[in-house]
């Protein structure tokens, strides 16, 4: 099949997925049993303003006209206002998106280079140093929880060393511009250094957080991946043609291993959106993860339902963005 | 009871001798499993760190020292010592009580959850893989649906959507969890039916409910409780970071995951409320880790020889 | 007769493999010898070890096996005592291999066309990771276009259309048409020696015999000799000058294809031909009683002793010399390793 019809045919599904997504969202948060209504105006309010509020909310129409509502409100992007902030959900998300996308990106860079590395030089290495010392890396990386490990790295690093910062995702004194939103973007576009080795600083743990486990189930594929590779045919066939172990390697075994490596980025990144959440706490990270925890403890009904068909809008994206990659990475999938 | 020596010793002996015999290779299979088992290092350590869990989650009451939800103000935030391993929180608890106390909560969790996730599973998979066409494509998109999101971020929305309790968050869990099962499930079902036997069976006369329950279902359970061991140490963590969010185990419950979240607020001074009860769970993810990886080198085809 | 081997001479070969299940020795003193332009067949049954030996000459043995003894003699250099680099820089060019399955002997994701260029590129050592080595940019791209060139010549050589064929990929192809671009892949650099290993075993039988009838012509023009490993007598008689029979890690019997036909001597053999079918004949086959040895603890003397039907009271002793028959011309090269022609001096 050709690439082209390949990407069609999954754009498709995908929107057919989104739409079931909002439907789910939708039941979810009619059905629950806490009234919306009581949170914001508490017991005591007389029926009239309960009524006039139920109005404002929609919430008197039929179901029906509810879903038909909260559909068309979808397409236009407007995904109702936020109970707590009273700014249209949508702008709360802008807002925080930046800050999110920021952490995601670094947390999976790292996760990429540092996986890929340690799996590679596993694979090669077997058995000797590097082998074990990244084995005993990777389980820790699954099994250590992220939001215990983190809290523990502040209290090394922060309370007893003092070289990093607890939180946040640049000092309190510091201003940045907003321009693009990315602290470290807008930092350099408006050429102010200090901001940016301070943001630096300040995304090293979490960072390093979120993108551990990340790391771990991708040096641990890399690993297996490596060692299937590097005992087929065609491997002996490229070592029969006189080929340096180093060029075998790095032309020929790593764009073969690496294959199932991409699909696992995929998953992870799903993975790094839910760590987002707990990381974001944690590190009191301005982002779309924090938002969502509060809006959860506050029941933020509009922000819930926004914020989750957000994520899963962008989790859906870089799925599909990946099985376009790994078809286009190997070409007996295109068939 | 002697064992028989031929086939014809078989046919007159008892039918339990015909059962074993009937199932000679499934239970050769299994012997030379556990036989590799014994060999693997990391599924034995694993194996053992898990033992030890469940033997204290089995004997909590015995083996905590205090109680695990007794207050004592005068005492609050001691450091550890001898009479207090894990040192007291900021109720004057014992957190090392606490932390065994939370054991139970532990493997009540894993257990709730993986029974309901299982039995959810296989009957979405293999009502989805048996029957294949339409409904399959059902099936199939509402998993899709569930699967479109981040696993925590679903169950984080179920829990809250719920209202945060320690039942609705297993519940949330749940229901994040089927998905993989029933694909697992769908695979199996969809190898079996179109295996010839099953034919002839319906030849006979059987219903879809039967074949179902008596021939698919039997095949499916073992990869999917494969997959469960594998994915335990995931179920725990997503389970304690609800715990931690305030979205499961609320207070005075010693679930593991709140009780870190508790001593969030005293790391500086008063870091083992916070240190122990993480090491705990890491105790025991790691322990389903090791023996979760095990077991996949065990059932791996190049090294069952 | 002295044994002359210029293009290889492989002597008192031993190669271990260290298993979880003990330690089988795979080769047990491998003797073979060819020269410049000669057709070398080894057979012998699945597990005799001649894949081994082949893997061995291009010291493509991997952990956990090794070579043990013997020197593998190719013009007069010994390969067992090579580097790596030195290795490197005979393999793909003096010395080129074909193997067994060609589909799965070609990386899946390089097109064919690329995957012939590079062993040509190879040849000049810079692209081959070898950093003594290194060309000039405007040297390279020069060469470039030069290597294209002689990657669809190669490939019209072997009778494929260079246009369509260069960029597919290996799964696209069939068995027949993968082997073609292993074998101009493997000429490209014309070697002096061509060892194929097992070459049509994965193809269909008429496949099979394009394929060898291919080589045979292009061989012939290059002068290229050609150890070819096989299980198949006939293939071997067809193809071949020389036959050398494999048993359990020796080579049992060697010589040219007329005299070990007309006269096989070791027992193994005569049982291998006894076991061929013949057409229009209606005799019963008679196939060699016992089973092939445990490598881990083999037979001691003479590994096919247990089986023999000539077994002498030495022959679990030690094991024969490899010696020529008395009264073999140098056109019959016939050698045999058995206490039946064992000459005393």
């Amino acid at each position: 099949m050709e690439l082209g019809s390949f990407i069609l045919k999954r754009l498709f599904l995908m929107v057919l997925v989104i739409f079931g997504v909002l439907i789910i969202v939708f039941v979810v948060t009619r059905i629950i049993p806490a009234d919306p209504v009581g949170a914001i105006l508490g017991g005591n309010a007389p029926p009239s303003t309960v009524d006039a509020m139920r109005h404002q909310l929609g919430l008197d129409k039929s179901i029906f006209a509810q879903l038909l509502d909260y559909l068309g409100g979808m397409l236009r992007g407007n995904l109702g206002n936020s109970l707590v902030s009273s700014r249209p959900v949508i702008t709360d998300i802008m807002e925080y998106l930046p800050a999110t996308i920021e952490l995601a990106i670094s947390s999976i860079l790292f996760a990429v280079i540092l996986g890929v590395l340690l799996g590679l030089l596993s694979a090669v290495f077997r058995n000797h140093f590097i082998d074990h010392f990244s084995r005993v890396f990777s389980i820790l990386g699954i099994s250590l929880p992220g939001f215990w490990l983190g809290l523990i790295l502040i209290l090394i690093f922060y309370y007893k060393l003092g070289w990093l910062p607890s939180g946040g995702q640049y000092d309190m004194f510091l201003f940045p511009t907003r321009i693009t939103g990315f602290v470290l973007l807008d930092s350099i576009i408006s050429g102010d250094w200090n901001l940016f080795f301070n943001a630096l600083k300040h995304l090293i743990l979490p960072t390093f957080i979120l993108g551990y486990s990340s790391t771990a189930s991708i040096a641990r594929i890399m690993r297996a991946s490596m060692l299937d590779v590097l005992h087929q045919n065609y491997i002996r066939t490229a070592r029969a043609k006189g080929l340096s172990k180093r060029v075998v390697i790095l032309r020929h075994a790593l764009k073969n291993a690496l294959i199932p490596v991409i699909t696992i980025i995929g998953l992870e990144f799903g993975s790094l959106l839910s760590g987002a959440v707990l990381t974001e706490t944690i590190f009191a990270w301005p982002g779309l993860g924090r938002y969502i925890v509060n809006s959860l403890l506050t029941l933020d009904y509009p922000a819930i339902s926004g914020g989750t068909i957000f994520i899963a809008l962008i989790y859906s994206l870089v799925n599909l963005v990946v099985d376009i990659l790994y078809a286009a990475a190997d070409p007996r999938m295109r068939s | 009871m002697n064992k028989p020596s031929s086939a014809a010793d078989v046919a007159q002996g008892s039918a339990f001798q015909k059962f074993l015999h009937e199932r000679k290779p499934m239970l050769d299979d299994m012997k030379h499993s556990v036989y590799l088992w014994k060999k693997t290092p990391l599924a034995l350590i694993g194996t053992v760190i898990i033992g030890i869990f469940l033997l204290i989650a089995l004997f909590a009451p015995l083996l905590a020292p205090y109680s695990a939800v007794g207050t004592d103000l005068a005492h609050k935030l001691e450091a550890p010592s001898a009479a207090h391993p894990f040192g007291l929180d900021q109720f004057g608890r014992d957190v090392l009580s606490r932390v065994i106390m939370g054991s139970r909560i532990e493997v009540q969790i894993i257990f709730i959850i993986s029974v309901i996730s299982i039995s959810i599973g296989l009957c979405v998979g293999i009502i989805a893989g048996y029957f294949g066409g339409v409904v399959d494509e059902i099936l199939m998109r509402i998993t899709d649906i569930f699967l479109a999101f981040p696993r925590l971020v679903l169950a984080m929305a179920f829990a809250a959507a719920l209202r945060p309790t320690l039942t609705n968050a297993i519940v949330a869990i749940s229901l994040v969890e089927w998905t993989v099962y029933a694909r697992l499930a769908r695979a199996e079902a969809i190898k079996v039916r179109s295996q010839p036997y099953i034919e002839a069976i319906r030849a006979l006369g059987a219903s879809d409910a039967k074949i179902m329950f008596f021939h698919v279902l039997p095949m499916s359970i073992s990869p999917v409780i494969v997959q469960l061991t594998m994915r335990m140490g995931t179920i725990i963590l997503t389970a304690a970071s609800l715990g931690f969010l305030g979205l499961g185990a609320q207070p005075p419950l010693p679930e593991w995951g709140a009780i870190v979240s508790d001593g969030r607020s005293y790391l500086m001074e008063n870091w083992w409320i916070t240190t122990f009860p993480g090491m705990a769970i890491a105790f025991t993810v790691l322990g389903f880790n090791l023996l979760g990886d095990g077991i996949r080198d065990i059932l791996d085809p190049r090294i069952r020889r | 007769m002295r044994r002359n081997g210029d293009l290889l001479d492989i002597s008192n070969l031993r190669v271990v493999f260290d298993t979880y299940a003990g330690q089988v020795k795979a080769l047990n003193g491998v003797e073979l010898w060819m020269n410049h332009g000669e057709r070398l067949s080894v057979v012998g049954e699945t597990g005799c070890g001649k894949s081994v030996t082949a893997l061995s000459i291009m010291r493509l043995i991997e952990e956990p096996g090794r070579i043990t003894e013997g020197s593998i003699r190719f013009e007069g250099r010994d390969l067992v005592s090579l580097s790596e680099s030195e290795l490197n820089r005979i393999r793909g060019k003096d010395i080129a291999m074909i193997f067994q399955e060609p589909v799965a002997a070609l990386n899946p994701v390089m097109k064919v066309g690329a995957q012939i260029v590079e062993n040509i590129e190879c040849q000049k050592n810079a692209a081959c990771g070898d950093d003594e080595v290194r060309t000039s940019k405007r040297a390279e791209r020069a060469g470039k276009s030069a290597s294209l060139e002689l990657m669809r010549a190669m490939l019209g050589h072997v009778g494929l259309d260079w246009q369509r064929t260069e960029n597919l990929y290996p799964h696209e192809l069939s068995g027949g048409m993968a082997q073609r671009v292993m074998i101009a892949m493997a000429l490209s650099s014309r070697p002096r020696l061509l060892i194929a290993d097992e070459p049509t075993s994965a193809l269909d039988v008429t496949i099979q015999a394009q394929i060898l009838n291919l080589l045979n012509t292009l061989v012939r023009e290059t002068n290229t000799a050609v150890l070819l490993i096989t299980h198949a007598m006939g293939i071997a008689a067809q193809f071949s000058d020389f036959i050398a029979v494999m048993y359990a890690g020796n080579v049992v019997e060697y010589s040219s294809v007329e005299s070990i036909f007309s006269n096989p001597l070791h027992p193994y053999t005569m049982g291998l031909l006894k076991a061929v079918p013949k057409i229009g004949s209606a005799e019963e086959l008679q196939s060699i009683p016992g089973i092939v040895p445990d490598l881990v603890s083999p037979p001691s003397g003479c590994r096919f002793h247990p089986r023999c039907p000539h077994r002498r009271p030495e022959c679990d002793k030690e094991q024969p010399r490899f010696e020529p028959v008395q009264g073999t011309t140098e056109a019959d090269r016939h050698y045999v390793a058995c206490f039946l022609y064992q000459n005393d001096h």
